[in-house]
Parts: C-alpha cells; sequence; structure tokens
C-alpha cells in the first residue's frame, strides 16, 4: 500500500542515543525452534529469526545463529508480528471524567491531535503489550462527526519519543448512532443522521475553499499574502487531496451507503470502520476497492447498532473482494481489547481463510493504517515487532509466551 | 470584539491607570525611595560579622554588608560600617539574598469571571464566553495585584521577598509579574487617582505569558478534552501570527482599513517574537515533551512550570533550551484515598521521585528556579528545598535556584537575586543554615527596609 507518511522520526536525541549504541556491539538476538510465521509467507516449520539491533535481519529456516547473539527458545511455539490492532481508543480513556474521550462540545474537531491527549502509561496500554499486540492505531470514539486526526503508537515504545509511528495517520469520522445520540441529547446540530451528513459536507466545502484560497497564494510565488493557517481546516484539506486516509466508522447498512456516497462526492480516500452490516452491501464496497476494518462479531452484549452482527460479515466481504482487517474496538467490538486474535478466531469460524485472518490483526491491519513497510510481518528490514505464541494465536487455549517489541523484549509472564 | 471589563473600569480609567504604573515603574526605585526616605526611620543598616552567601560567588565566612537607600553599598570580609549605620550583629547569624518564589497566585484578585452566559442566545454566545477565558494573553497579573495583600506577611517570614504572581486559570491565562512581598511607604505626592500603591510593589510586569493545558473543567463549549485545549492553543497562536501578517495592519498602502484590535492576539506577540518567555505547565514526562512540541512549533522561549517528570526528559529541555520552574508542592496521597487504598506504581514512584527531580536538573545543567504553587505554607517552600538538598542537590545549587537563576529567569539579575554591590537590598538573615534542621528566620530586608516579622 502506498501512502504518504509523515512517519515521526525520533529527535536529535534518539539520533544521538542511536549513535551511541553504534559505537557498541550490535544488540542480536535469535529466535530459534518455533514455527515461524511471518504472514508475508508461508509459515517456516523450526525456522529462526534474526534481530540486530532492533530490526528483523533474518527470516528462514536455514539462518544461522550468529555469534554472540542471545538466543530465545521458542520450541513448540508459534513466532508471529507483534499483532496490530487497527481501532482503539487505549490510552485515551480518562481524558475526560465520563464518557467516550470525545470533545464533545462540537460536531466537528478535526483539529484535535491523538497523539496530545494519548496517555502511554494507561494501564490498558500495558494488559495490550501482555496480549501481544505492539502496535495500535489510536481514534477518538464515535460521538463526533469528525472527531480529529488518529496516531498509530508503539505500545511498548523503546523510548517516549518513539510513541508515534504515525501522526497523524488520517482523519476519523463517525456517522450514524454515535453522533446522533451525543449530539440528539443536547438538541443539537447533528441530532440527526442528515445532520451528521451535512456536518461532513459543510467542512469538507469549507476546506475545499481554504484550500484553493492557500493554492492560489503557492500559485502566486507566494507574493499575495498568506491566508490564515485554520488548523480544522488543514487536515480536510489534506484529505481532499488524498494525503490523508479518512477513517469513516459506520455500522447500519443506510449508513454504510452514506459514507460511500460522502467518499464518492468528494473523491476521499477510505478506509470503513466497525461495517457491522458490511455484508448486506459488500459488492459496494468492492466495488470501489474500500478497505474494511471489521468490528463487532456479534459475541457478547449487543449493541443498538450492532443487532445484526455476526460472526460471517468479515468472511463475505473478503469473498466480494474487500480487503479485511480486524479490529478488536472496545465498547462497539468484542470489549476487551486484548482479546483481538479472538475477534479474528470468530471471523475464522464464520468463514474467513485462517491465513485472511491472521493477516487482519497484523500485515492487513499495519498496511491500512500507514505503517505497512514498518511492522505487521517478519521481514528483514522491518522492525523487530514480534510476538510468541504458544500455539496457533487463534486457538483459544494458546497463550503469550514472549513480546518483542523494538527488538527489546517486553513481556514475559 | 471584547471589551475590557477589569474592575469594572472604563478604558481610560485603565489607561490612565497603567499610565501611572508604567510611571512608578519608569521612575524605578530610586526615586520611590528617595520620596520615602525622609519619612522613615534610618536607611542605613549594617550586618556585620555574619556568613554572607552572596549567590555570585563562594560565601564570606565573616563579612559585613551595608545596606543603604534600599540597595546594597558594601559587602565584603573588610567592610567598614558607616558612622549613621543601624548594626545588626551577625555573630551565628547567615545572610542570604532574598528568596524568589517563581509561582503563585497569592496577592492577586480573582480576575473577572467568565460563567456561561445566563439565556444565552445562540451557541455562538456560549463559544465566545469559552474563548474569552480561555483566551486571556492580555490579563497582567500586576493589574490584578492587591495594595498591600495580607498574605504576603508569611511569604516574609519565611525569607521569601519576591514572588512571582502568576494569573490563575486555565488556557492561555496571561502573563506574570515579578513582585516584592513589600513597599515602603507611598511617596507623598502622586496619587489622589488610581492604585499605585500596588505598582510599588512590582519589580517586573511582564515576565512570562502562562499557559496550561486543562480543558477538563468548564460549561459545554469547546475544548472540553485535552486534546481540544492542545488545539485551542495552536490555533491561537496561528491567528496571532494571522493577526501580525494583515496587510493593514502592516501598514501597506492601499490595504484598507484594519481589521478589528485584538488585546489577546497583540499580547501573544512578545511571545512569537521570542522576547517573552512562555512558562507552560507540564507535570509528566508526556506533558512535558508536548509543551517542548508546541514551543519548538511556534519558536517560543519555553519555560516548564510543574516539572515533576522533568528527570525523564532531560535531553529534551536540554535540546530546546528550556528552564524549567520546579513545583515545590511535591505530591501527596490524596487525603480521599481510603488507608489501605492501593496506588498505581507510577503514582508512588513519581512521588518519591520528586525531591531528586532538582538534582537531576543541576547535574545536566539546565536553568530551573522553584515554585510554591499549592503550598498552603509558606515556610514549607524552604523545607521543602531542603528535601531536594537532602536528595543530592548541591546546597549552592539551590541557593542559586532560590536567587539569582529565579532573576534571570525573570530578566531582573541586573538588580535582584545576589548579594552584591549596587543590588537591590532584599535579603533573609537566618540563624542555622537555610537548609538545616529548622532554620530561623532573624531579618528579613526587601528594598533595605527590614519588615517586622510575626511568628
Amino acid at each position: 500500500m502506498t501512502r504518504q507518511t509523515s512517519v515521526i522520526r525520533a529527535s536529535l536525541i534518539a539520533v544521538a542515543l542511536a549513535a551511541g549504541l553504534r559505537a557498541a556491539p550490535p544488540q542480536v538476538i535469535a529466535i530459534r525452534g518455533g514455527r515461524v510465521v511471518p504472514v508475508s509467507g508461508p509459515a517456516i516449520e523450526n525456522g529462526t529469526v534474526v534481530i540486530t539491533d532492533g530490526k528483523i535481519t533474518a527470516v528462514g529456516a536455514k539462518v544461522a545463529v550468529p555469534k554472540g547473539a542471545s538466543v530465545i527458545d521458542a520450541k513448540g511455539g508459534w513466532v508471529l508480528p507483534g499483532l496490530v490492532d487497527a481501532h482503539t481508543s487505549v490510552g485515551l480513556a480518562g481524558e475526560r471524567r465520563d464518557g467516550p474521550p470525545d470533545e464533545l462540545s462540537d460536531a466537528s474537531t478535526p483539529q484535535l491531535l491523538v497523539l496530545d491527549g494519548f496517555n502511554p502509561y494507561d494501564r490498558r496500554v500495558g494488559r495490550l503489550v501482555m496480549a501481544g499486540i505492539t502496535t495500535a492505531l489510536v481514534t477518538p470514539g464515535r460521538a463526533n462527526v469528525i472527531a480529529g486526526q488518529p496516531a498509530v503508537v508503539r505500545l511498548a515504545p523503546e523510548s517516549p519519543d518513539a510513541v508515534a509511528l504515525l501522526s497523524p495517520a488520517g482523519v476519523k469520522l463517525s456517522l450514524g448512532e454515535g453522533p446522533k445520540k451525543a449530539f440528539g441529547e443536547k438538541s443539537r446540530l447533528p441530532g440527526t443522521r442528515m445532520g451528521a451528513a451535512f456536518v461532513v459536507r459543510k467542512a469538507l466545502l469549507d476546506a475545499a475553499e481554504y484550500s484553493r484560497k492557500w493554492k492560489e497564494h503557492e500559485a502566486s510565488g507566494r507574493k499575495t499574502p498568506a491566508p490564515a493557517r485554520d488548523l480544522a481546516l488543514e487536515p480536510l484539506a489534506r484529505l481532499l487531496d488524498g494525503r490523508l486516509t479518512a477513517f469513516i466508522e459506520t455500522y447500519r447498512a443506510d449508513d454504510i451507503i452514506t459514507a460511500l456516497r460522502l467518499v464518492d462526492e468528494f473523491k476521499l480516500k477510505a478506509v470503513l470502520m466497525g461495517c457491522t452490516e458490511g455484508s448486506r452491501v459488500a459488492g459496494e464496497i468492492a466495488r470501489r476497492k474500500i478497505p474494511v476494518i471489521v468490528g463487532p462479531m456479534g459475541v457478547g452484549p449487543r449493541r443498538f447498532e450492532t443487532e445484526e452482527a455476526g460472526i460471517g460479515n468479515a468472511a463475505t466481504l473478503a469473498e466480494a473482494g474487500v480487503v479485511v482487517a480486524i479490529d478488536s474496538e472496545d465498547e462497539m467490538g468484542i470489549g476487551a481489547p486484548e482479546e483481538l486474535p479472538l475477534a479474528a478466531a470468530l471471523a475464522v469460524k464464520g468463514g474467513l481463510a485462517h491465513d485472511v485472518a491472521l493477516r487482519g490483526i497484523t500485515l492487513t491491519a499495519a498496511q491500512l493504517i500507514g505503517v505497512g513497510d514498518r511492522v505487521g510481518s517478519l521481514e528483514p528490514g522491518k522492525d523487530a515487532d514480534i510476538t510468541i505464541f504458544t500455539g496457533d494465536p487463534l486457538y483459544y487455549r494458546s497463550r503469550v509466551r514472549t513480546v518483542i517489541s523494538a527488538g527489546k523484549v517486553v513481556y514475559e509472564p | 470584539m471584547e471589551t475590557d471589563v477589569r474592575n469594572g473600569a472604563t478604558p481610560r480609567g485603565l489607561a490612565m491607570k497603567r499610565n501611572l504604573l508604567r510611571i512608578a515603574l519608569a521612575a524605578g526605585t530610586a526615586a520611590v525611595l528617595t520620596l520615602a526616605v525622609a519619612a522613615e526611620a534610618p536607611r542605613t543598616y549594617a550586618i556585620t560579622g555574619a556568613r554572607i552567601v552572596t549567590a555570585a560567588g563562594p560565601a564570606i565566612e565573616n563579612g559585613t554588608i551595608v545596606l543603604r537607600d534600599g540597595l546594597i553599598e558594601a559587602v565584603g570580609a573588610s567592610v567598614s560600617v558607616p558612622p549613621d549605620a543601624a548594626t545588626i550583629d551577625g555573630k551565628g547569624l547567615s545572610v542570604y539574598p532574598g528568596l524568589i518564589d517563581m509561582g503563585t497566585s497569592v496577592g492577586l484578585s480573582a480576575p473577572p469571571a467568565e460563567a456561561p452566559p445566563q439565556n444565552a442566545k445562540t451557541r455562538m454566545a456560549i463559544e465566545r464566553a469559552r474563548r474569552r477565558m480561555l483566551l486571556r494573553a492580555h490579563l497582567d497579573a500586576a493589574s490584578l495585584l492587591k495594595a498591600d495583600p495580607p498574605e504576603f506577611n508569611r511569604f516574609a517570614a519565611a525569607g521569601i521577598t519576591s514572588v512571582l504572581v502568576t494569573p490563575p486559570g486555565t488556557g492561555i491565562r496571561g502573563r506574570s509579574a515579578l513582585v516584592n512581598v513589600a513597599a515602603g511607604d507611598d511617596p507623598p505626592q502622586v496619587g489622589q487617582v488610581a492604585n499605585e500603591r500596588a505598582g510599588m510593589f512590582v519589580v517586573k510586569a511582564p515576565v512570562a505569558l502562562h499557559l496550561s493545558y486543562s480543558g477538563r473543567e468548564g460549561f459545554d463549549a469547546y475544548p472540553t478534552s485535552l486534546m481540544g485545549a492542545i488545539a485551542f492553543i495552536r490555533q491561537a497562536f496561528h491567528d496571532a501570527i494571522a493577526y501580525r501578517a494583515e496587510p493593514a495592519r502592516q501598514g501597506k498602502p492601499g490595504a484598507g482599513p484594519p481589521p478589528a484590535y485584538e488585546p489577546a492576539l497583540e499580547a501573544l506577540q512578545p511571545a512569537l517574537a521570542g522576547s517573552m518567555p512562555v512558562a507552560i505547565e507540564a507535570g509528566s514526562a508526556t506533558e512535558i515533551r508536548r509543551a517542548l512540541a508546541l514551543a519548538r512549533e511556534f519558536k517560543l522561549s519555553p519555560i516548564i512550570v510543574g516539572g515533576l517528570g522533568a528527570s525523564e526528559v532531560v535531553a529534551d529541555l536540554k535540546a530546546a533550551g528550556a528552564a524549567v520552574i520546579y513545583s515545590l508542592d511535591y505530591p501527596v496521597r490524596p487525603r480521599s484515598l481510603a488507608p489501605d487504598a492501593d496506588e498505581p506504581v507510577r503514582v508512588l514512584r513519581e512521588r518519591a521521585n520528586a525531591p531528586k527531580v532538582p538534582a537531576a536538573l543541576d547535574r545536566a545543567k539546565i536553568r530551573f528556579a522553584f515554585a510554591s504553587r499549592g503550598l498552603r505554607e509558606p515556610a514549607d517552600f524552604v523545607r521543602n528545598a531542603a528535601k531536594a538538598v537532602a536528595a543530592g542537590l548541591p546546597a549552592e545549587a539551590a541557593v542559586r535556584a532560590l536567587t539569582i537563576d529565579a532573576a534571570r529567569m525573570a530578566g531582573v539579575a541586573g538588580s535582584l537575586g545576589s548579594i552584591e554591590k549596587g543590588k537591590r537590598a532584599n535579603l533573609v538573615v537566618t540563624e542555622g543554615d537555610l537548609f538545616g534542621a529548622e532554620p530561623k528566620v532573624r531579618h528579613v530586608f526587601v528594598d533595605g527596609r527590614p519588615l517586622p516579622l510575626r511568628p
């Protein structure tokens, strides 16, 4: 997946630190003896993965363990890329004393940067790491129509500077019951589905005008006075230029159709999230080549919009040709973000191919949120985010044995 | 357009008041003191045979210091006492520069409250009220200062002779002022019109622009979240940049009439120009990084206020050239917590680490000063600084942080903060070391005038 990424690079300090490390002997770890599942290719029985200074440097059956490497014995276990949760609000809760972590004063707040509210020390972040999840797309909840700019974060960063893999990762939008309820209660726009679509249109049209003014200014060789910068319209202008992805959270089929209409109207590069009733309009989604991050599996308490949820949703979408990832989204999804593999397992039970489901919580998820070049599979050159399970991660009795993030063992039960 | 509602004064009255304040300042201490001299008893003091911690070099073990007309006239080991001086035998006493508390809102009258408008007709009215509440760059702490605030007596009794008064509130809170805790008698002439009395306390105003992110309280208007509060402040700086860039405001011919005057955006200009430091509230390492990112984005010169997590981010602070106003209001276990309730390890660790942070800042050569902030008892200010000393901060560094480094941060190091000839005579005289067990404050001088110390 090609994507304009503005990967947050380590600051001066980290560079200095890295320079310091280079002088020291390289940190080499070899994981051997396990079943290596790179997810980008076929599984390797009794394979070896070599990590050098936080990066994967070799993966294969006949890879020699370098001299001086510290060895992790994965015998009997499955070695996978660290899991990727493509949709969570972890680390944002507690933002407001009550309710979802949204800026509930206004339905349209694209100017919010999730990174400004993300608390890497949130206890739940640690719980995800213990479950083998090393990367997540953190987004605001679904109350606002335009909720802000999500960030892809490393859940067990090697240094606090390295929290963000990608920020902003896109713009988060919601259609349907979320905004309708949050603002309907206050008798404010958008108390209806129509209102929500209007909020999106109005904001995007304003952004188009803003974008035009800036382009005019650029075209004049910056001779005309620069327009005033507007932090709310800037990300939307980038959305219109296809430089940011629209992550649209919808559940009901009619809301999905509204989303598709907006995508057509403004030619957005979009990813759908949630998408409970996606199977009803799978053809429409597939035709537009819009990927979907599937949330609710129809297990556990049903919410208003997940009445129709079923475990076959992901499979139906995939059959129709839609690229599918799977999330654990707290509120509407499986309800426990650390049970991400279980969500994938349910999708398999519903008919999704095992390897597609695994990719849906690793490589595909990473690609959809814009960090497919950094994480999500076991390939030389990628960040050494690795989780060793006692067996197939989608099997309910499998447990986490070791979690490695950026080449460091961060969890061993 | 926002009108100034401070104290209900008319804009004209306010301008007058400001002018008077400026005059009082411009005339300077010298003039004020000269006028005051006539009315007051001896204005020349000498402390002999004391240990003098100058904060400008090594301590003088058996020294003499002479104060005249509010200034330090002489200091050294072999200084002769002028015949007209009232002499204090300094045997067994230590003389320090007057301590500077770099952050409190004590002594200020409450700024005009911005409540949500009753019976607001539109959303816009509510949003406007919110904006006025959070965007008060033009609010000067000096203009809120009460005349002879009684609270200052307790600061003086603790050896604190100057405080950085900071406008309360959240968002872009306004500009702080460095003020003395006491002032001499009124000059006989000036003043039937305005409150020049408070102006006599002011050492420097404005000192810094103060920001804090907290969107959590308040009414239902943007912003109500942390993310929103940060976006709000960033947008305000962008607005100020656009405001300055207006062709009409730049005096370009034919650009038409300039758009409306906005005091808050005007007041942000010195910060954007880098000529006024920006003090940003930040406790945890994450918050400090966010604050530094804001400073980077707008090329501000940052001062981190709070700084509990500063020891984790010394490299970032160093790279940003940031200074720290470290809160001596150390975190304590909340009283509301049940006696056996658990607390997160991180909270416990932070609490245990709090007195060690200044030592880490000192080792990293990051300039820092101390603030009393929420401390109820000013005497705890020195006691908590002593805890930092016990946790590894060299005593000389602690003295500097409490005096000359604070003065430097406030931009008044030329006239305050150390015991040197020609500087303003703000002194604290203790029996026993300042950071020893229970030091006794024996004398406090502000502008060369001894203050009555009530225990």
